[in-house]
């Protein structure tokens, strides 16, 4: 009971049931026209019957030969339509655009290595640790870089784990 | 170099004296680097020195730049200052020096699409595709502009063929390589309304450069909607959801409403059928939570009009599936409605309150399980929809105090047996505390309201809808600070000010809390200039080939430039700073300072019928989501004050009128800001009155007047209407109040200007009319002042009405500030016993002003001397709330945060009082 399409610059405007729950940061706006001018694919949008936002995805290609891949930037769901699989379909339609229209190697995401909810909610949607970025959050807090290969990445070699931690410098973004 | 890091770090620090110091000193005649003038004018632009800065900026940004940082620092310069169509000079410049270098012919034609010039971005891409034809995507500007053009003028019927023509070549020749390219082609052919070649497209070889199989049958089931091949789209709609999406719910529509269609057109839609197949949808589900295959039977019962009793059932058992999620709830509420809106055998109270029970017999019975919160939650949201929740339908109170303390009860059961929610998470059962807020609030029973919701804070620290009810809550209890508090955790930013800002503008404004008013203001400015950098990425999207963002992002521009929240902001931002530095730094000088800062183009455009059609209301009115029937759930006012008085334009409750009245209350505000700056600017060489002491202003007073005059019409528009010949009506409450306040606000002004055109010579028939005005004043005083007096509490509707009063009399004080000047003293030499007479009237009723400020201070002070009862404006408060909820800390609380509201108030007072004195010095001459 879902309508999931392109994310657009009004729905800048309506997406507060969403942006004020504390996890969801707000953002400059040149921040959303970066992602909307660069890659208007990797962002979407769903909406419940009423034509209420209930989530969205913002996401980016980037990286270089076989680091060619689709980023998760934000997933984010409204408090009111979490545990009916809404996160898991905006992850697929980045995938599919990472997929068909940019034909990355694999898709990855960051996440906070304290929010084992999320992580595992990753897990569930297939993707593996890659490696740890350390002090990735202000310094503050490490991070997990989460990856799920796609299909140009025949031998899966995008998601074999590094064995050892990485400093935000070393990432490449 | 070294100097070059020197100052952008005196730029990055804000060190901007030091800058220009800087600056200054790098340049010599050796060095003459154009990019240290740029910094140095940008400089000097942050030290308020445009003038100066736009004169540097332009020695030096036409000379034919090639570095980016020097060209990107003039753009950011152009841009502050809002002169960004100097920056087609500066790439028109570099062009000519370097005319074989595509990147400048590109700058060229980018600086054309940011200031939309759309004439002069089509010569240039004329030559872009002649000179640099190897590049690929000159020939998509070159269509994107042309349908820029169409747009822009939608009579130029030659664009629109020489658009079509160009994307048919490009077509020939093989040229479209991604859905982005073909998104162009896709406007002209809907534009020229061929969508059958549309069709063709799209199931072509060129519908395939949309990779994702998905988006490109939307767009022909779309199509073959508008082309009325119902029957095509139904498969197509139908190929989507069987192949690729089960759950996408715009696809079931898309499959419905085709086949609606089908059935408008003869044949019958055959409902057996297509619940066939909808089952043969649920079935292939594999246990997963698909919720649309479901609800779709609800939907086709709905366009096939089945029984009230069939959709009743499937309600039943949709909420046997779901019941547990709390987006049930959203998912029934169209079908719900439907039934209550049914014209013929609507929804009966009778079942109704069937509907509610057998949900409630669906639930779990088990009081520890968290699934049964979450299913309450759902039936008594239900329960509110359906008008359940009404006074009418809880007759008695104790009704209502049982469902309070049942659901409170439930709640606090549940939460001992689950624990508090993750701090991530919102608690499953918070909406049934905010139901129960909602109950309370509806019968003006506010400090109960305010402790349930503290409590279910206490609980869910995270669910934001909390600190939104709280925010009105307190702002009716005139709890400020703790209203402040709330607002701070939202923590509003950025577009954020513009959708939702109505939820405190007006709030703040209200309760006169006036710096925490004046931040958010600020902060809402930064939004507003931040958009100033939208034309850049609509550019962006030209080189990134974006094509399909461009007109959507120029819109939104546009919607930003001309919402009517930044219109509302700039001008009681400006009120506000009236208001302040009166209050704060009622100095001649300062205030003159002030008076002129304040751009023109503020006030001096009234909104005409034409120019508010032209505003976008960008507010984002579902963010607060109180689940009631049609929004306006019926109340009972528990007193006289749940009237708001009506203060500025941005009403918190007037989010629901009409735009219209919006307008007219923008209109009206900013109408009052010219008349006080245009009695204040406009000061003449010297003085008109011979003798006079003082110099004063000299508008054109017929224009005045005429404004005045547009003032009132205005005003009757809110049925503000009194004459100073009317007595002023007895004023028995806060509507009262605000009617007799508002229908006054014109005569400050023509009292204003009865004075300036009656300055040297005074008949008696005039002097009588003077009589009569301030004779009017001083009854409305007296009864304002009567009926302050005779309040009992206090709460934030009469807060409101002391702060409205205050901003009345600093208007009052101001214009009698301005006329003072004109009226000639008493120990004038030479006398004229009417002008002399009219100088003791004005004194006398100098003197009468402030008495009346006195002693309605005087009785504010008794609220906050007294110890605070709120228990006067809560009669229903007896406090039998369960135990869980604490009542004693949030009702010392709010009584400590009513009290401070007061002494804000107070002050506010205090400072008028100095206002009333006259202590005016002489302002000196421009």
């Amino acid at each position: 009971m879902t309508s999931v399409r392109r994310f657009e610059c009004d729905d800048l405007f309506r997406f507060n049931n969403i942006n004020l729950d504390y996890l969801t940061e707000t953002y400059y706006l040149p921040f959303y026209f970066q992602y909307i001018s660069h890659w208007p694919s990797m962002l979407s949008i769903a909406e419940d019957v009423n034509g209420r936002p209930m989530g969205y995805m913002l996401g980016k290609a980037e990286g270089k030969g076989e680091n060619w891949h689709g980023h998760v930037t934000a997933v984010t769901v409204a408090p009111e339509y979490r545990r009916i699989g809404l996160a898991d379909k905006l992850m697929k339609v980045l995938e599919e655009v990472s997929e068909s229209i940019y034909d990355g190697y694999f898709v990855d995401l960051f996440v906070r290595k304290s929010n084992t909810l999320a992580i595992n909610m990753y897990k569930k949607f297939g993707y593996t640790v890659y490696r740890t970025v350390i002090g990735y959050y202000s310094g503050q807090e490490d991070a997990l870089d989460m990856r799920k290969a796609l299909k140009r990445d025949v031998e899966k070699k995008s998601i074999i784990p590094l064995p050892h931690p990485v400093y935000p410098s070393d990432v490449d973004l | 170099m070294n100097k070059l890091n020197s100052i952008f770090q005196a730029l990055e620090a804000q060190n901007y004296k030091n800058a220009v110091k800087l600056c200054t000193t790098a340049l010599t005649k050796k060095d003459n680097n154009p990019l240290i003038h740029v910094l140095r004018a940008i400089a000097n632009l942050k030290l308020g020195n445009t003038q100066e800065a736009i004169k540097e900026c332009d020695s030096v940004a036409f000379l034919g730049h090639i570095e980016e940082n020097v060209i990107n620092n003039i753009n950011y310069f152009y841009r502050t200052v809002g002169q960004l169509e100097k920056m087609c000079k500066v790439w028109e410049a570099s062009h000519l020096k370097y005319p074989k270098e595509s990147s400048f012919a590109q700058g060229v034609f980018l600086s054309y699409v940011k200031v939309r010039d759309v004439k002069q971005q089509q010569q240039t891409v004329v030559t872009l595709t002649k000179n640099f034809p190897q590049e690929h995507k000159h020939s998509f500007w070159y269509l994107v502009t042309l349908m820029s053009i169409v747009y822009s003028n939608p009579s130029s019927a030659i664009t629109i063929q020489l658009a079509y023509k160009l994307a048919e070549k490009l077509q020939n020749e093989g040229k479209f390589k991604s859905s982005e390219e073909l998104f162009i082609y896709e406007s002209i052919l809907k534009y020229q309304n061929k969508y059958e070649e549309y069709l063709t497209v799209m199931q072509g070889k060129l519908g395939q450069l949309y990779n994702v199989p998905t988006e490109r049958l939307k767009i022909i089931g779309s199509i073959q909607s508008t082309l009325s091949k119902h029957l095509e789209a139904s498969e197509t709609f139908k190929e989507i959801i069987t192949k690729y999406e089960k759950d996408e719910w715009s696809c079931y529509m898309g499959y419905f409403d085709s086949l609606e269609k089908i059935q408008e057109s003869g044949t019958e839609l055959d409902y057996e059928k297509t619940m066939e197949w909808v089952k043969e949808m649920q079935s292939s589900l594999n246990d997963k939570p698909i919720r649309a295959p479901f609800i779709a039977e609800l939907e086709v019962a709905l366009r096939t009009k089945r029984s009230k009793q069939e959709m009743l059932e499937l309600i039943k058992g949709y909420f046997k599936r779901f019941g547990s999620k709390p987006v049930y709830f959203y998912d029934v509420k169209k079908y719900i409605q439907s039934l209550i809106n049914l014209e013929k055998d609507a929804l009966t109270e009778q079942e109704k309150i069937d509907l509610i029970e057998s949900l409630l017999k669906l639930t779990s019975e088990d009081t520890a399980a968290a699934v049964r919160i979450s299913q309450l939650s759902n039936v008594y949201r239900i329960q509110r929809l359906v008008g359940l929740q009404r006074l009418d339908s809880l007759k008695d109170e104790k009704n209502i105090d049982k469902l309070v303390n049942d659901w409170l009860e439930e709640y606090e059961l549940n939460r001992r047996a689950v624990g508090n929610a993750q701090s991530s998470e919102r608690y499953p059962g918070d909406d049934l505390v905010l139901l129960a807020a909602n109950v309370l609030s509806d019968r003006g029973q506010l400090l109960r309201a305010a402790m349930v919701l503290e409590y279910g804070h206490s609980v869910s620290a995270k669910n934001f809808q909390f600190n939104l009810a709280l925010i009105v809550i307190y702002g009716k209890l005139g709890a400020t600070s703790k209203m402040v508090d709330n607002i701070h955790k939202l923590t509003i930013k950025n577009i954020q000010w513009d959708s939702i800002g109505y939820l405190v503008y007006d709030q703040l404004h209200g309760h006169g809390d006036y710096a925490e008013l004046f931040n958010s203001y600020d902060r809402a400015t930064k939004f507003y200039t931040e958009n100033d950098s939208t034309p850049d990425f609509v550019a962006t999207c030209y080189q990134q080939e974006a094509y399909s963002k461009i007109w959507e992002i120029q819109k939104f521009q546009d919607r930003v430039t001309n919402s009517y929240q930044r219109a509302a902001n700039s001008v009681e931002q400006q009120l506000l700073n009236l208001f302040i530095v009166h209050h704060r730094t009622p100095q001649a000088a300062t205030l003159l300072n002030q008076y002129r800062s304040i751009p023109a183009d503020v006030y001096s455009t009234a909104i005409t019928e034409e120019k508010s059609n032209t505003l976008h209301f960008n507010q984002d009115l579902g963010v607060f989501d109180r689940w009631d029937y049609n929004d306006k759930q019926e109340t009972t006012p528990s007193s006289e004050n749940q009237h708001t008085v009506m203060l500025t334009a941005q009403s918190h409750e007037g989010r629901e009128k009409n735009r219209q009245e919006l307008s007219s209350l923008l209109d009206m505000r900013r109408i009052i800001l010219k008349l006080l700056v245009n009695a204040k600017i406009h000061l003449p060489q010297t003085p008109i009155t011979p003798g006079a002491q003082t110099t004063y202003a000299n508008p054109d007073m017929q224009q005045y007047q005429q404004d005045i005059d547009q003032l009132v019409k205005i005003l009757s528009v809110f049925k503000y209407t009194s004459k100073i010949s009317d007595a002023p009506a007895t004023i028995k409450n806060l509507v009262d109040f605000d009617q007799a306040l508002m229908s006054s606000i014109p005569s400050i002004f023509e009292f204003y200007v009865k004075i300036r055109n009656h300055a040297k010579s005074i008949d008696e028939p005039t002097l009588n009319q003077f009589k009569q005005f301030i004779n009017h004043f001083i009854q409305l005083l007296n009864e304002m002042t009567r009926y302050f007096t005779t309040i009992v509490s206090i709460d934030g509707y009469y807060l409101r009405a002391y702060n409205k009063y205050l901003e009345f009399m600093t208007w009052m004080v101001y214009v009698l500030g301005e006329s003072s000047k004109i009226v000639p003293p008493k120990k004038q030499k030479k006398r004229d016993d009417n002008l002399l007479e009219l100088r003791n009237q004005f004194d006398q009723f100098i003197k009468q002003c402030s008495t009346h400020n006195h002693t309605i201070e005087a009785h504010l002070l008794t609220f906050k001397l007294s110890a605070l009862d709120i228990s006067k404006s809560q009669p229903a408060v007896e406090y039998n709330l369960p135990s869980c909820v604490d009542t004693t800390t949030v009702s010392t609380s709010t009584k400590e945060s009513i009290n401070k509201a007061i002494q804000q108030t107070l002050e506010h007072f205090t400072s008028l009082h100095q206002l009333f004195l006259f202590n005016f010095t002489k302002p000196s001459t421009p």
